[in-house]
């Protein structure tokens, strides 16, 4: 047995060696299969939606509408907004964690610098997160989340306030709240925004780990389908209510939503803030366009 | 003793990986930690993350890092069945466990009331007829049977062992 278990040990090495060597010398793309898009493809704006599910969860009086007459097993089509008021105007820890965002912000902002390196015109919060996020930051030479930015900015002010971490969300949730109701608005005629976006499409149909799952996996070819206790929805709409409060009583980011889907999957997750994932927000946000934010949101 | 020398040489193995620079450097994996996979777990009123991990180690197969190197693996063909006989008890089990084949998750088997709607209903299976090879086939790699299948490579991304894909055909074959 000792003997056995080392050989292969030498015989697993060798072929990692030969892999590797292999991958330096040719630099061709690894092998990787992708999930088929739907008819019509997944371009951005709500109404693009494949699913047929989006004339149930185009607004709020609609969803109200639907909330009350759809049987369980289609109950899926509402995409989840039953959870947002005007069907759910309770209270929840996603209140709490918005009035935490705004003690945090007042602190942070003391001289005005935060919300100016957030972009804020004269500390005016207004639509910041509908219209300019996410959104390609020059100085820094790639695309930013809000999130992404309120690490950088409460940095500069001393403070540490990590992308994914519950301060961070908090914070980011008090902003979204002053683009309440306001339609997400990611301009992809920019064509750094543009090429993260088609970069996160493809991602978002690229299969990975043990499963060989993509997102699409679940969230096209699985939407609306049964896996087991859960029901995958639709990929549009998804993007203009995070941060949201989970009920296992967690503020969670979009990005540690993604670590969630990831290992669910049994995909080995990435870095919170990382390329990928924000290349995924974009994508996912563009799918979004056109969709009222919501802050603070609640999901199961 | 056996154990612990597997054990050693997954982690020598885990070593070499890492040491090799095969994994990319933007996974949430710690290799200090028991499994190396962590995901992060926001910490009520901080501005910190903590982590915890993952019941596996998820970085054996191909991430979604733009510096994965890595080939996903290809389809593989079954030629023969393995030797060895499977056990129908064995595979109900490894059926209904989410940690394994987790079956139920797409197809609906009998005495289950919660089943996935992703496959075809396997309730009467056995009056299909079909051959052990292809049924292997099938959960080692659907692929091969369907390209675009979404059903998981239980063989071909090593999640199964041969032993129990046999268990899992033979299960299959009395329902
Ligand atoms: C194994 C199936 C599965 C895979 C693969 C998967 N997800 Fe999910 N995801 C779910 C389920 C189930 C939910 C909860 C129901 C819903 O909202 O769709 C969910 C929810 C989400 C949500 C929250 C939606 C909302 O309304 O708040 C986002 C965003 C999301 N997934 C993104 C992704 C991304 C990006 C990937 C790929 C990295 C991915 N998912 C892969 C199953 C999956
Ligand atoms: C993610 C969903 C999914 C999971 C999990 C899954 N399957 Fe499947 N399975 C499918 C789909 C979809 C098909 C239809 C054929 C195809 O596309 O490969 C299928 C087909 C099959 C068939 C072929 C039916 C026929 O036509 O003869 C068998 C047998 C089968 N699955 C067994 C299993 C077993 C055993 C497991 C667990 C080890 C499993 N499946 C897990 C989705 C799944």
């Amino acid at each position: 047995m000792m003997k056995n278990g080392i050989e292969k040990i030498t015989a697993v090495s060798l072929a990692i060696g030969l892999a590797l060597s292999a991958a330096t010398t040719t630099q061709a793309a690894p092998y990787r299969e992708y999930t088929p898009l739907p008819p019509g493809g997944l371009e951005p704006g709500v109404q693009n939606d494949f699913s047929g599910s989006y004339k149930y969860w185009k607004d709020g009086e609609t969803v109200a509408k639907y909330a009350a007459t759809l049987p369980p097993e289609e109950r899926w089509k509402l995409n989840a907004k039953e959870n947002d008021p005007p069907v759910n105007e309770a209270l929840h820890g996603g209140h709490i964690a918005m009035d935490e965002g705004e003690a945090i912000y007042e602190r942070l902002n003391a001289n005005g610098q935060f919300a100016k390196c957030l972009g804020a015109k004269d500390n005016d919060l207004t639509g910041l997160r509908a219209n300019h996020y996410p959104h390609y930051d020059a100085k820094l030479g790639h695309v930013v989340g809000l999130e992404e930015m309120i690490e950088r900015c409460a940095a500069k002010q001393g403070e540490k306030l990590l992308n994914g971490s519950h301060n961070n969300s908090a914070v980011s949730i008090y902003i979204a709240s002053f683009s309440n109701g306001m339609p997400l608005n990611v301009d992809l005629s920019d064509p750094q925004l543009k090429a993260a976006f088609e970069r996160g499409k493809k991602l978002f149909t690229q299969r990975g780990g043990w499963t060989n799952f993509s997102c699409a996996t679940c969230h096209v070819s699985l939407a609306g389908k049964k896996l087991r206790g859960q029901t995958p929805t639709t990929p549009y709409g998804d993007a203009a209510h995070w941060p949201t409060y989970r009920v296992k009583d967690e503020i969670q980011s979009l990005h540690v939503r993604f670590t969630e889907c990831n290992r669910n999957s049994g995909v080995q997750p990435l870095k919170v803030g990382s390329k990928e994932y924000t290349d995924l927000e974009v994508f996912l946000s563009g799918l979004s366009n056109g969709y009222p934010v919501v802050a603070p949101s609640l999901r199961y | 003793m056996k154990r612990i020398m597997i054990g050693m040489a997954i982690a020598m193995l885990g070593g070499e990986i890492a040491c090799a620079g095969a994994l990319p450097d933007n996974l949430s994996y710690d290799p200090s930690t028991k499994t190396g996979t962590i995901w992060p777990k926001p910490i009520k009123g901080s501005g910190e993350l903590s982590y915890k991990n993952h019941r596996q180690d998820l970085s054996r197969w191909v991430s979604l890092s733009y510096a994965e190197t890595r080939d996903a693996n290809r389809p593989v063909t079954v030629k023969a069945l393995p030797k060895g006989k499977g056990d129908p008890a064995r595979g109900k089990k490894l059926a209904f466990n989410k940690k394994k084949g987790n079956c139920v998750a797409c197809h609906r088997l009998p005495g289950k009331t919660q089943f996935g709607t992703g496959g075809p209903s396997l309730v009467g299976y056995h009056k299909l007829g079909r051959d052990d090879t292809w049924i292997y086939q099938q959960v080692f790699d659907a692929r091969v049977h369907n390209p675009v299948t979404i059903m998981p490579p239980y063989g071909t991304n090593k999640y199964l062992s041969e032993q129990e894909l046999l268990d899992l055909v033979a299960y299959l074959k009395t329902i």
